[in-house]
């Protein structure tokens, strides 16, 4: 080679780095079998951890729920999703219920205390007069001032 | 998307220059192994639903970075041992015999059937030669010409501009040449 290989033009470092690496690419060839043996191995396991192609199963709830998708949006795009929403739902239904059962037996006190009241001889200002408190916890009329 | 074929069909093209790739910067068959198994568990992993067509130089960009933490790992390694053989105080062997027993193809590796004698020397040289290179200037020549990747492709690969990959390339080539010619080997 003379000084001109030696800084070669742009086009001739290409022709020269091609012609060695079709040089080099004969040396894949001869590697030994226990190696591309290994290298098939390794091949396989790669494929079967595979992105988005791990389970038919996945798969098949991958197509249903892109098909929901396309009718609710891209919310729909996982079995993962539709698991998060049924569990959403469930914890809202349940507190709604409790919340509701809470103001109905919180307006049926109040309902059963008015009726208690209203239903009594006493009339309802008896109950808030010093007088009658301390004859209740006593037994006997309060002192006149 | 690529699918499980299109997937397979690529590893199995490019898995054998791979595997040359890592061994020309570690030296050592178990662990260009384990590079190329990390780099292809990788791609199937956490790109395995990209387009067929960007699957090249998202592998090339996995296997350097594979090379590269194998590089710190073992560098961290050999600090370590350092310490200790220092603190042991044991008499250990020279630096340049660890390199030239790191450097040392495996013993296998140099029992490789002859099919044209001149043609393996070449080959071996040109191999020695290339291992020999800066670690920049061989990944671009790698992904460049063994590859195929162009340009913009192996400088996204490399995380670096076109103009680098091109200087990397040229010198990269230069030097292999240079070597070459050096041995009586023409091109």
């Amino acid at each position: 080679m003379t000084h001109e290989t030696k800084c070669p033009t742009p086009p001739q470092d290409d022709l020269l780095a091609k012609a060695m690496a079709s040089a080099l690419d004969q040396s894949t060839g001869v590697l030994p079998s226990r190696i591309t043996a290994r290298l098939a191995q390794m091949r396989e396991q790669a494929l079967m951890h595979q992105k988005q192609w791990q389970s038919a199963l996945q798969l098949a709830g991958q197509s249903t729920h892109r098909a929901m998708g396309s009718i609710f949006g891209d919310t729909f795009g996982s079995a993962t999703d539709w698991r998060r929403w049924a569990a959403s739902a469930g914890i809202l239904l349940l507190a709604g219920a409790f919340m509701f059962w809470q103001a109905q037996s919180q307006v049926e006190d109040l309902a059963n205390e008015d009726s208690a009241l209203l239903s009594e001889a006493l009339p309802p200002t008896a109950l808030i007069d010093k007088g009658f408190q301390t004859w209740i916890s006593t037994g006997t009329p309060a002192a006149k001032d | 998307m690529a699918t499980p074929r299109e997937l397979d069909a690529f590893l199995a093209d490019v898995e054998r220059r791979a595997y040359k790739t890592a061994w020309f910067a570690v030296h050592n068959e178990e662990n260009a192994l384990d590079i190329v198994q990390d780099a292809m568990m990788k791609l199937a992993e956490n790109y395995g639903d990209r387009p067929a067509d960007e699957l090249p130089a998202l592998f090339q960009r996995i296997l350097q970075n594979t090379i590269r933490d194998f590089y710190r790992r073992s560098k961290v390694r050999n600090l370590w041992t350092t310490l200790f053989s220092a603190l042991g105080g044991g008499e250990d062997e020279d630096d340049q015999d660890k390199i030239d027993r790191l450097r040392a193809p495996d013993a296998d590796q140099a029992e490789r059937p002859e099919e044209a004698v001149e043609q393996r020397q070449m080959l071996n040289i040109l191999e020695n030669e290339l291992a020999k290179l800066p670690a920049r200037q061989r990944e671009a020549f790698l992904m460049r010409y063994w590859e195929g990747l162009d340009t913009a492709e192996t400088a996204e690969a490399m995380g670096c501009s076109q103009g680098s990959v091109k200087t990397h390339c040229s010198r990269a080539t230069q030097a292999l040449a240079a070597a070459l010619k050096a041995k009586g080997i023409q091109l």
